[in-house]
């Protein structure tokens, strides 16, 4: 092991590293780095030598794996659990047409090998849990956070909190990104941010929202760039600063970020001492689909039935007008959810109400919102548009 | 006193603007902006119960007092990834 000397300017959580070499094959792989003070033989051994954990093989993670292999990081881990979908080519750029329905891990990993087949890629075929969290990143100099909702985003900071370790963040959503490097020991986390998860179904996923295909490459660029200076130990590491990304209007804003003394984890009197129940904190139910039909509840196929007999009720599509566009059901009025709160006197008289959108997600909070409005008799088609494809008619586009 | 407020990505397209001038008490807060905001966008109530508000570029809390010429800008945290 070779004790490494700190840096001026960056912290680096490479504080020893394992004695490496580089063959000449790599020394020619590398040249372009080689060559620069900044790396030389000694940034590009550490580089090797480096351990990261990549939660997350989506968006974010496609460039993430791509890039990291290829500029020599030694040991990838990658954490995920799903399988390529054709949804997710459009910007999830490790994985290919032929890969769709296999394991992202193996296509990631596929991908990552031939770019650098000098990469040993370890993987994690589970969902990150408070259970395995503290075990998998326990193994990494640090971890860089590509997942897609708020609960693993608070269970990554919160376990590289209790760690000591840096978690080099990214996040996206529709045109805008963001950027960090949280890091307790040198700076604020994610909570000295964000101590609380917005109210469940406030914001919007990608899926609900979209997200232009362009954009993860953008912000997981970001994130490799400052996951390789902090393997460097070099430059100016993107801590205590946020950077907001407009890729509509190619702008970028830095916010400055104290450490907040009252943070409930990284704060002066942490309240938060172990890793907790990350959904019930964010108010999300992962099982929400495997829930019993209430009585509010109607499968597509009742849907369907009621609308083949002819009952008098009104069908109400709650998606944005882009989603109508693509594809609808028969016979549906549109009130984008958005607006209904502000459209409710366009459904006086009307006591025969089901609402739908995409997954079931958003009808079912216009439907509570329309029984909290008095409404009588209002039902959420659960499943939605992508239900009603699988169930009634095949023809119907899932998107 | 005048406040400039900077809008971001929802919010923005919620308000149709990216950019609002509001005039407030001289007691006002980050939270007064943001309550001054949803009474003129209804749109943007939610930004005080799920964003963070930032002062000058800086991350600041709701109760931290504005004054005269500030830019506050109201930052929702977003999870895609």
């Amino acid at each position: 092991m070779i004790q490494l000397e700190a840096t001026d300017t960056c912290p680096s959580p490479l504080n020893v590293m394992e004695e490496v070499e580089l063959s000449n094959e790599e020394i020619l792989r590398y040249g372009r780095h080689l060559i620069m003070p900044e790396v030389g033989l000694e940034g590009q051994k550490r580089l090797k030598a480096a351990r990261v954990l990549l939660v997350g093989t989506g968006g974010l993670g496609s460039p993430l794996g791509m890039y990291l292999a290829a500029a020599g990081v030694g040991t990838l881990g990658l954490v995920d659990f799903d399988v390529v979908d054709f949804s997710n080519l459009q910007r999830q750029v490790i994985h290919g047409t032929k890969d769709v329905g296999r394991p992202k891990l193996h296509s990631a990993r596929a991908r990552i090998l031939d770019i650098n087949p000098h990469c040993n890629v370890e993987l994690y075929e589970t969902i990150l849990t408070s259970q395995n969290a503290l075990e998998i990143i326990g193994e990494y100099d640090m971890v860089i956070d590509g997942t897609d909702n708020f609960p693993t985003r608070y269970l990554v900071n919160d376990a590289c909190v209790l760690l000591g370790k840096p978690n080099v963040y990214g996040s996206i959503f529709r045109f805008t990104g963001q950027c960090s490097v949280f890091w307790a020991e040198h700076g604020p986390c994610y909570r000295c941010l964000y101590p609380e998860p917005p109210p469940p179904g406030m914001v919007p996923s990608c899926a609900e929202g979209g997200v232009l295909g362009i954009l993860p490459g953008i912000i997981g660029c970001m994130q490799a760039n400052e996951g390789v200076k902090l393997i460097l130990g070099k430059g100016e590491p993107l801590i205590g600063r946020f950077l907001l990304f407009d890729a509509m209007r190619m702008r970028f804003r830095e916010f400055k970020l104290r450490k907040d003394p009252e943070c409930p984890i990284c704060g002066e009197n942490p309240t938060v001492r172990e890793l907790i129940d990350y959904n019930e904190f964010c108010g999300v139910h992962p099982e929400a689909e495997s829930v019993p039909l209430t009585e509010f509840d109607l499968t597509p196929a009742q849907v369907a039935e009621r609308l083949q007999r002819g009952d008098p009720f009104l069908l109400l599509d709650v998606r944005n007008p882009e989603e109508w566009a693509i594809c609808r059901v028969e016979g549906a009025r549109l009130i984008p959810l958005p607006e209904l709160p502000g459209r409710l006197g366009e459904l006086e008289g009307a006591d025969d109400i089901v609402c739908y959108c995409r997954s079931g997600q958003r009808s079912g909070r216009a439907a509570e919102l329309l029984r909290a409005s008095g409404f009588r008799n209002v039902y959420n088609m659960v499943g939605g548009t992508l239900r009603w494809s699988d169930e009634v008619n095949p023809s119907m586009p899932k998107y | 006193m005048r406040v400039r407020v900077e809008l971001f990505g929802r919010a923005a397209e919620q308000a149709g603007v990216r950019t609002v001038e509001l005039d407030l008490p001289a007691n006002a807060t980050s939270a007064t902006a943001a309550e001054a905001l949803a009474e003129r966008y209804p749109r943007l109530e939610w930004l005080r119960r799920g964003s963070r508000p930032a002062r000058n570029q800086e991350y600041a809390r709701w109760e931290d007092p504005l004054a005269e010429g500030d830019e506050v800008s109201f930052i929702p945290p977003v999870s895609g990834g």
